[in-house]
């Protein structure tokens, strides 16, 4: 109740600082207040759908397995890593030194350990740096640790974009008065994600199959349930392990070629647009 | 938003659009502007002049901040121009600038490359802005174009976008880097002639070019420049028939001789 009031009372103040009755940097201020106050509303109406009682039995994250976890690791990984690629791409080609020596660390040290490396890290490291009693979920921890590895990748890539933009392209905003912001937006990062849309779905393929190694941290995912099936003794035949391996062989490969595929449509669909 | 006012001291309607004072500009060791001293009226059309290399384009880019300079004073319509970002937002709100290679937005069609700094830039309303983006695109001719992408226009085509999106942002100052040096002979003409109309409206010019009936058609100053410094500047006819540097005399009978 509370929340959803201060964030109305939130949005409204943002919502006149765009409308230009506020001036100077507390327009600013009312704009960075707008957003915060969409953020409480969206943090409000969380809780009011949690608040409610589905008469359901809440599932622990420890018994989810199957192509359930592949999908939700692949596709958090996915959609997490993207954005976050594209600033630290952004921040590494910064001219702020600040900015561009944190982004430099952080790629070069993702990309520099295997994955395998960076979930035994997460599942068996990390609680011993933790205080007392705080428990991290498993699956939350491995999301977090496969975003984090994935978002470098995805950042040298878009940054193999932002590179390939003609200079003039940059110039050309600045000369008719676009902030960064407004230049990258709308200019710059539109043209370079549309070059390395081969590059972005190459990794986000190669993501979805590195979801596999959870297994090694004892998350239970498509490939760990195969492997299950080998215990037991009521589907034993000869072929039963080659049966079972096939079939999430398949199962990957439905879904990597799908990928495959929505780019070739978002390439032929952006070029259409571009007519060059 | 209110347009923010400039301080105190200087009016908005300036006399003196572009003043630059002992200039000085390196690329690591390389002296490009030795002691530029510059200044320019509203109203007045320049041509710039002078053998590749000579610091012409450094000196236009320097005064949209698209080169630092690193010693003198350069004010753009009493703005000064250094590090302070909003001084620099300012200028370039108030100054348009057409570049050799076009740089109009590939992705964008030729309306919305128009329309797109005045929508986020000066804060116009759509419908306002695509009204402006179709009268200065039919300024130059073009207003059949409007809804293709830059990629199907000719060069010449190109440019005159280039030199509509520029003048979109209604700026006091507009500046021109080689326009036609990327364009074959034919399309030349279409652009010279729709900058020709631009500087008899009254525009407040700078412009690099090698063009010289341009500049003897439509030039109040031409300015000849070698090695980072100004050599000479001159009405058009003086400057043409009775140069007074040597240097000025070796690049006319250079460029005039063929």
């Amino acid at each position: 109740m509370v929340a959803t009031i201060l964030g109305l009372a939130l949005i409204t103040i943002g919502r006149l600082g765009k409308a230009g009755y506020v001036s100077g940097a507390f327009g600013d201020l009312a704009l960075v207040a707008g957003v915060c106050g969409w953020l409480v509303i969206l943090f409000a109406a969380v809780l009011a759908v949690f608040a409610i009682d589905f008469d359901l039995e809440a599932i622990d994250t420890r018994d989810w397995g199957g192509l359930l976890i592949t999908l939700v690791v692949a596709i958090t990984g996915i959609v997490a890593s993207l954005p976050l690629g594209i600033l630290l791409a952004l921040g590494r080609r910064s001219e702020m030194p600040v900015a561009r020596f944190l982004c430099t660390v952080f790629i070069e040290f993702w990309r520099g350990v295997p994955l395998i490396t960076v979930l035994f890290m997460a599942s068996v490291m990390l609680p011993l740096f933790m205080p007392e009693g705080v428990n991290f979920d498993m699956l939350l921890r491995a999301l977090i640790g496969v975003t984090l590895f994935s978002a470098a990748y995805m950042a040298e890539v878009v940054r193999g974009g932002l590179q390939a933009i003609d200079k003039g392209q940059y110039e050309g905003a600045d000369a008719v008065g676009l902030s960064y912001w407004q230049s990258m937006r709308l200019i710059i990062l539109p043209q370079a994600l549309t070059h390395v849309i081969p590059g972005i779905v190459n990794t986000f393929i190669g993501l979805f199959k590195d979801t596999a190694l959870v297994s090694i941290v004892g998350i239970f995912d498509l490939l760990g349930a195969a492997q299950s099936t080998l215990a037991d003794a009521a589907w034993s035949t000869p072929v039963q392990g080659l049966t079972g391996y096939l079939v999430v062989a398949v199962i990957f490969f439905v879904f990597c070629f799908g990928m495959s595929r929505y780019s070739m449509f978002m390439e032929r669909k952006l070029n259409r647009s571009h007519k060059s | 938003m209110a347009q923010p006012q400039n301080t105190a001291e200087q009016s908005v309607d300036q006399k003196t659009i572009v003043s630059m004072r002992n200039v000085n500009k390196w690329f690591g060791q390389f002296h490009v502007l030795r002691d530029i001293n510059l200044s320019v009226d509203k109203g007045e059309r320049i041509v710039v002049c002078g053998p590749s290399g000579s610091g012409k384009s450094t000196l236009i880019r320097c005064l949209n901040r698209l080169e630092k300079h690193q010693d003198g004073d350069i004010f753009v319509h009493g703005i000064e121009l250094n590090n302070d970002v909003k001084n620099i937002d300012e200028i370039r709100r108030e100054v348009g600038m057409v570049f050799q290679h076009f740089n109009l937005f590939p992705h964008l069609s030729i309306l919305e490359n128009c329309m797109l700094a005045p929508i986020w830039v000066r804060k116009t309303p759509r419908a306002e802005a695509e009204e402006i983006a179709m009268h200065f695109l039919t300024r130059v001719k073009i207003p059949e174009q409007a809804s293709k992408y830059p990629g199907q226009l000719s060069g010449g085509q190109q440019q005159r976008v280039a030199i509509a999106r520029a003048l979109c942002m209604q700026p006091q100052l507009m500046l021109f880097d080689e326009p036609t040096s990327a364009l074959d002979p034919e399309m030349i003409k279409e652009v010279l002639d729709t900058m020709v109309e631009l500087a008899d409206d009254g525009m407040t010019m700078i412009c690099v070019t090698h063009e010289m009936g341009f500049a003897r058609r439509v030039a109040d100053r031409v300015i000849f420049m070698d090695e980072g410094q100004i050599v000479e500047q001159n009405e058009p006819e003086a400057f043409f028939n009775n140069p007074q540097s040597d240097r000025t005399k070796l690049f006319l009978s250079q460029i005039l001789g063929h």
